[in-house]
């Protein structure tokens, strides 16, 4: 366990760094509060309506599509890893499977999925 | 050589893919175009199936291929003949049904032909991955086709019951092959022989060759339960009804004798080494001994369950549903015996259940097309209304109750001669008891069709009901099989010792 | 190098954290998320049996990948059932699902 002693030591450092830090410029600084200044900055956007809101059905099927295809391009990663052992028979291995995922692509966007309206 | 052995698969896939972009393209009328070429496309892999008979006879197919991915022995092209043509039956029966229920025949055929190939991956492969592959190709293709009625709300519940517990037992199964993996060291299963060397070799002198036989054996159980809900055998069971009611009805079919009879072969290519093999000392050795304990539990369980619940039912579908569950216990039998002769009978068995359970649905449809409602009170007088279809629901009835001489006696015969010759003569008697009970649930409907007085003319009778070519056609050609499976029992019974030889 | 041992202590526990909740949840979607957590368990145990495999072995990890894809074709597939069964009856929660007796 001894090795896990340097680790605790950094964490307490880094949480007394922070509150010594803000806790001393606290006492220095001016409060002068306004509007722009307590706007959300570079955290997305203002949130509207509450979170069990109805959000539109297509808005769902629109979602799914994109985990499938998203977690679909998890097998691309390992394949070019090892592309230059593989060659040419893993790269039309490579085409023939995303020509399936194109043809889910076709169904998707005939179905009119893609539509937003 | 080597892509002749998945040229099937191939087929389906690309009939498949092709069923899918053609069906966005047509409209109104085409539609039924979508069916003709799925049927088309099961047919040609049919062919290419029963094309590797000769050559996987020879053992010219047994081989590895890509890193023993897929393996072409005689029990994985008998199996692919069986789902090729299962799927052709099913496809068959459902056009149209589909056609006027209005179901989306383009997806329709689509998914059963993916569910067609999961099947033929897991009975094509000595790997966990392509088990699992195929049957998660299965599995997710028969959760949409069970919710595909989408204005009917049975269908829905039947799709969301069917899906929950259908991914809960992929889950234990993915767990139980997790285990495995770590107790064989890889994901290639052994066959008998080569388990049998590994686990000699595992004593403290050599080299173990599998590191941990115990891990092997709580992987095992889990993956018996897992498999126990796909098959949905006795205390895993209760999903199986409701799916079986609510979806469309041929859909009902294929659930019956598909994805089963898949389910079934992934179990004799992942057990029957472990059930088959040389006891082997110790701890390990006496855990891995329990298995066929555990099946023969199972099995008593199930026939008699599904026997007594099948009596009380008054949906012909749901009844169905709890006589599949029955006949998947005779069918445990076969592996509670734990032979080479009782896994030869379970192959044989799968064959005549599924001419036998698709031919009783074959009728159950055809009605259906007419108007007939699904309940057992509406066979009420059916053989005055239309003679055929209750001569052909007997026949089939007849065959799932194991009279002479149809396929289903035979089925039921062989498993008790092996039970029998195992000395487990209890197990064998009790299925005869169960099979006595079957008799009751059957012949009520048989009772119904012949005996009563339709109640009042013309108030269910709606007409002769003429079957159309399709239907006709699936209809002949399950009840054919029925008497055919049943009239060569001795060489399909050789086929049979031979395939699970090479397990 | 931490034994295998804590890892498939770790994915036993998750398995059976997952498998409670899937049997005691009566929303469906909550029933779909324990599933997804037990095949988190099945992908740890995959990754550390690979890894203490002496021979070592790319089977496990690409099994674990291959769990991952299948797992969210299935989830997709799952919620668009969900989503229907809720169009048509207006509820998400399976004792509530009830028409077929059983």
């Amino acid at each position: 366990m001894g090795s896990y002693f340097e680790v605790l030591l950094f964490l307490l450092t880094g949480v007394i760094f922070v509150f010594v830090g803000l806790g001393v410029a606290s006492l220095f600084r001016p409060a002068l509060p306004s509007t722009p200044k307590q706007s959300i900055y570079e955290c997305g956007m203002r949130p509207f309506g509450d979170t069990l809101g109805k959000f539109r059905v297509r808005y769902y099927v629109f979602a799914l599509v994109f985990v499938v295809f998203d977690v679909e391009a998890v097998f691309l990663y390992p394949w070019a890893v090892v592309f230059r052992e593989i060659g040419l028979v893993g790269f039309v291995e490579m085409l023939i499977f995303l020509g399936v995922l194109v043809i889910g692509l076709v169904y998707a966007w005939k179905k009119r999925v893609l539509q937003w309206s | 050589m080597e892509w002749n052995l998945v040229l099937p698969e191939l087929i389906v896939t690309g009939t498949g893919l092709g069923v899918l972009l053609l069906d966005l393209f047509l409209t109104g009328g085409g539609r039924r175009a979508a069916g003709y070429t799925g049927l088309a496309g099961l047919a040609a892999a049919l062919v290419a199936a029963l094309r590797l008979m000769p050559a996987a006879g020879r053992g010219e197919l047994a081989g590895p291929f890509w890193q023993g991915m897929v393996v072409g022995d005689q029990f994985a092209v008998l199996f692919k003949v069986l789902f090729l043509a299962v799927g052709l039956v099913v496809l068959m029966l459902a056009v149209d049904f589909v056609e006027r229920r209005r179901m989306p025949a383009g997806e329709f055929t689509a998914l059963i032909l993916f569910a067609v190939l999961g099947m033929m991956l897991m009975a094509g492969s000595r790997d966990l991955i392509v088990i699992y592959l195929g049957l998660e190709t299965t599995a997710v293709a028969s959760y949409v086709l069970a919710g595909l009625l989408r204005d009917d709300v049975r269908s829905g519940e039947a799709a969301i019951k069917y899906f929950l517990t259908g991914a809960l037992a992929s889950a234990v199964i993915l767990f139980g092959m997790s285990l495995v993996f770590g107790g064989l060291g890889s994901t290639g299963l052994p066959n008998a022989s080569a388990l049998a060397e590994a686990l000699a070799g595992a004593g403290p002198s050599a080299a173990p060759a599998v590191p941990s036989p115990l891990l092997l054996a709580v992987g095992l159980v889990l993956l018996v339960a897992g498999f126990g809900f796909k098959v949905a055998l006795v205390p895993f069971h209760f999903w199986a009804p409701d799916a079986y009611e609510g979806a469309p009805t041929p859909v009902t079919a294929f659930f019956s004798v598909g994805p089963k009879a898949a389910a079934f072969a992934a179990i004799l290519r992942v057990f029957a080494p472990f059930l088959v093999m040389v006891p082997v000392s110790g701890v390990e050795g006496k855990a891995l001994a329990l298995l066929p304990s555990i099946f023969a539990v199972l099995a008593v369980l199930t026939m008699t369950v599904g026997n007594l619940v099948a009596l009380v039912q008054r949906n012909i579908k749901r009844m169905l549903a709890y006589s599949s569950i029955a006949h998947a216990g005779y069918i445990l039998v076969g592996l509670a015996v734990a032979t080479p002769r009782g896994l030869a009978a379970v192959t044989y068995y799968l064959l005549a259940y599924a001419a036998m359970n698709l031919g009783a649905f074959a009728v159950v449809i055809w009605l259906n097309n007419h108007g007939t409602g699904d309940e057992v009170d509406d066979y009420v007088g059916l053989s005055q209304r239309a003679p055929l279809a209750a001569a052909a629901l007997v026949v089939a009835f007849i065959s799932l109750i194991g009279i002479p001489p149809t396929a289903g006696f035979f089925g039921k015969f062989y498993l008790f001669m092996a039970a029998v010759e195992a000395n487990m003569a209890w197990l064998a008697v009790l299925m005869v008891v169960n099979t006595a009970i079957s008799v009751g649930y059957y012949y009520a409907v048989v009772r119904n069709m012949y005996l009563q007085p339709a109640a009042e003319p013309g108030a269910r009778a709606a007409g002769p009901v003429p079957a159309t070519p399709l239907v006709g056609t699936a209809l002949s050609v399950t009840l054919v099989a029925v008497l055919a499976l049943g009239l060569l029992f001795e060489p399909l019974a050789r086929l049979a010792g031979l395939a699970c030889g090479g397990l | 190098m931490i034994d295998v041992q804590y890892a498939v202590v770790l994915g036993v526990l998750l398995f059976g954290v997952g498998l409670f909740g899937a049997l005691r949840s009566t929303n469906a979607v909550r029933i779909l998320m324990c599933i997804e957590l037990m095949l988190n368990a099945v992908n740890l145990n995959f990754v550390a049996f690979a890894r203490m495999l002496p021979q070592g072995s790319a089977a496990g990890q690409v099994f674990a990948i291959f769990v991952m894809a299948v797992a969210a074709a299935e989830a997709a597939v799952g919620l668009a059932i969900i989503l229907q069964v809720v169009r048509q009856r207006g509820v998400a929660h399976v004792d509530r699902i009830n028409l077929l007796k059983g």
